[in-house]
């Protein structure tokens, strides 16, 4: 096999990897879309202060799709609420040293990646298809 | 029985007087929370302080007031050393030069219930510009629960959400910034103060 046989083989073997890249990115992309929870990050007053205020702690920041995975981190649902998320309690993360991955996190950088595999992928095919032209008339002459 | 009646009326009586003129609530203990929330490209992160003073002056029964309130934002914290020094520095915040975002108020006006409009000036970064929001303010009179939590005498909760534009003070996003960080940041205020 002349060089540029091999340097086609290797651009295709270059073009799956993109490809399986991009797959992977999706699929790891679909499995935190999937464990993403809508959440509001809350930090829980003492029961005197619940009391007093009437409400369950000290809300932080809006509303986020959390990829949590540990149920202690969510306070208890009450069932009486129309909230449309769930409440992570702030404490328990800090106390735990959990940094709640965000669902936009893995969004950008599955954009990234996809754009990255998409473009290394038709690079790489495109290089194949030249160095296979390279190839065959050599072949031929052969 | 009569002397039951006159002893309640008088104490019911002396609360409305207690409450009758404007009243100094000095922000105190560590109860307080001053949030602000940044929404980038790759997520959307909150720094987050309890290191707020200031005053508030209210009148509970002409449903007004006044005040002033100063967050250290050098104390902010995000979860990440790095972005914290970030924040800090010129390129952002500048909280290392200047280290307050500071609120005074210059009109107080009752909407409903708890409920006001508040009007007035905020600094940042060294700039001052006018700001109307909402707040929430509400009267807890002094009570078992109240002195349990620490405070001293009667205490007020105010509560406000309010975003600020950061280029009116003077933060420049260039480059790749300008695509990957909001302009806006969200600011959440809640302090507790006492009038004793």
């Amino acid at each position: 096999m002349n060089l540029y046989a091999r340097l086609a083989q290797v651009a295709r073997g270059l073009a799956l990897l993109a490809l399986l890249v991009l797959l992977a990115s999706w699929l790891v992309y679909g499995w935190a879309n999937a464990n993403a929870t809508l959440a509001q990050r809350i930090e829980p007053h003492d029961a005197t202060m619940a009391q007093l205020l009437g409400e369950p702690g000290v809300i932080i920041g809006s509303p986020q799709r959390l990829i949590i995975t540990d149920p202690q981190a969510f306070l208890p649902e009450d069932p009486t609420a129309t909230m449309e998320y769930r409440l992570v309690n702030e404490t328990y993360l800090k106390q735990n040293n959990i940094y709640p991955l965000q669902l936009q996190t893995v969004e950008f950088f599955r954009n990234i990646i996809s754009v990255a595999a998409v473009l290394g992928g038709l690079l790489m095919l495109g290089l194949a298809a030249w160095f296979s032209g390279r190839v065959k008339p050599k072949l031929a002459r052969a | 029985m009569r002397k039951q009646i006159i002893v309640a009326a008088a104490l019911a009586f002396s609360s409305l007087v207690a409450f009758a003129a404007p009243q100094t609530f000095s922000l105190a203990g560590d109860r307080h929370s001053a949030t602000v929330e940044s929404v980038t490209a790759v997520e959307t992160f909150t720094g987050r302080t309890s290191k707020v003073t200031g005053q508030i002056r209210f009148d509970p029964v002409a449903k007004t007031g006044s005040g002033v309130i100063t967050v250290n934002g050098a104390s902010l914290e995000t979860g990440n050393r790095s972005r914290d020094g970030h924040m800090r520095s010129a390129q952002w915040l500048n909280f290392d030069q200047f280290p307050e975002i500071k609120f005074e108020t210059v009109s107080v006006k009752h909407l409903q219930g708890d409920e006001y409009e508040v009007a007035g000036k905020i600094s940042l970064r060294g700039q001052t510009k006018d700001l109307v929001t909402r707040a929430t303010l509400r009267l807890l009179p002094a009570s078992e629960q109240t002195r349990s939590l620490g405070f001293q005498g009667d205490v007020v909760n105010l509560r406000s959400n309010f975003q600020l534009k950061l280029s009116d003070f003077g933060v420049q996003r260039l480059g790749r910034t300008a695509q990957t960080v909001s302009d806006t940041l969200n600011v959440q205020i809640n302090v507790f103060g006492s009038n004793r």
